[in-house]
């Protein structure tokens, strides 16, 4: 059972790494509303500052460190960067 | 023990089934309509390489077992439906994979890391090298040659097969995880 369990868990990984190697990753609801808020608001104006972001309808009722996390998870999967200077300008990875 | 056995039969089956209903019933129209000139015993999008290689992950040999019973289901179909495939291409073709992934899982030993690949780069090598082994068999035994090309059709068709096996897999997953939530919620 158990080697039958190890095997489930290294076809879940297999899978994983296929989906964020192909750039198809299911992003967390999380991340899918700062990645969307930060699309939204470079739109408008070409990179999205943090204030801004944290204000946007799509991420405003995100907790802070969920808010954060999901900064850091989408720098990680390579679909954010930050910009310029200041540390608080995000754009999106083309 | 038996239970677990039948369990494991039943899926097997339920899954390559599903894969050659795909395969025979979209793909080889497909590509009869498109590529007419390439044999139809060769599939260029042969889906149930990626059922053979998974239960051969799970089940080890006994997975050859596991599968024959709907490959021969399958193999009447094909006949019936008219694609010529040799009474023994059921049982050459799967021992001949198992033999193929069994020397890629020997070479590489599970541990990917020796060779700094993915796992899934792991799943590709293996399914491609028990399609070479896959490919020579029936080429011999539909062809009676093993022209490079036509292990070459077979190779192509297989790894692609497997490669959107893996596709599938993924947006199952999703729609699995998908309603889960929705049930949480």
């Amino acid at each position: 059972m158990t080697s039958l369990l190890q095997k489930v868990a290294t076809l879940s990984v297999v899978l994983l790494e296929l989906e964020q190697e192909t750039g198809i990753e299911d992003i967390g609801t999380i991340e899918k509303k700062v990645l969307l808020a930060i699309a939204d608001i470079s739109s408008l104006h070409d990179v999205a500052e943090i204030k801004r972001i944290k204000e946007h309808p799509l991420s405003s009722n995100v907790t802070q460190p969920s808010f954060y996390r999901a900064l850091n998870n989408l720098q990680n999967m390579g679909k954010i960067k930050k910009v310029g200077i200041k540390r608080s300008f995000y754009a999106i990875i083309e | 023990m038996l239970k677990e056995e039948i369990e494991h039969f039943l899926l097997t089956s339920f899954a390559l089934i599903c894969a050659w209903a795909l395969t025979l019933g979209f793909v080889t129209p497909l590509q009869l309509m498109l590529l007419p000139n390439v044999s139809s015993s060769i599939g260029l999008l042969f889906l149930p390489h990626g059922v053979r290689i998974l239960s051969f992950y799970f089940y080890g040999w006994k997975a050859v077992l596991y599968l024959l019973p709907a490959n021969y289901l399958f193999l009447l179909l094909a006949i019936q439906s008219g694609i010529y495939l040799h009474p023994l291409a059921p049982i050459v073709s799967l021992i001949a994979c198992y033999v193929g992934y069994l020397l890629a899982t020997e070479v590489i030993n599970g541990d990917t890391t020796q060779f700094n690949i993915k796992r899934w780069h792991f799943f590709l090598i293996a399914g491609a090298v028990s399609s070479i082994f896959n490919g020579i068999t029936l080429s011999m035994l539909h062809f009676k040659d093993n022209s490079l090309l036509s292990v070459l059709g077979y190779v192509i068709g297989d790894v692609a097969g497997l490669a959107v096996c893996f596709f599938m897999l993924i947006y199952a997953f999703r729609i699995v995880r998908m309603a889960s939530s929705i049930e949480r919620d």
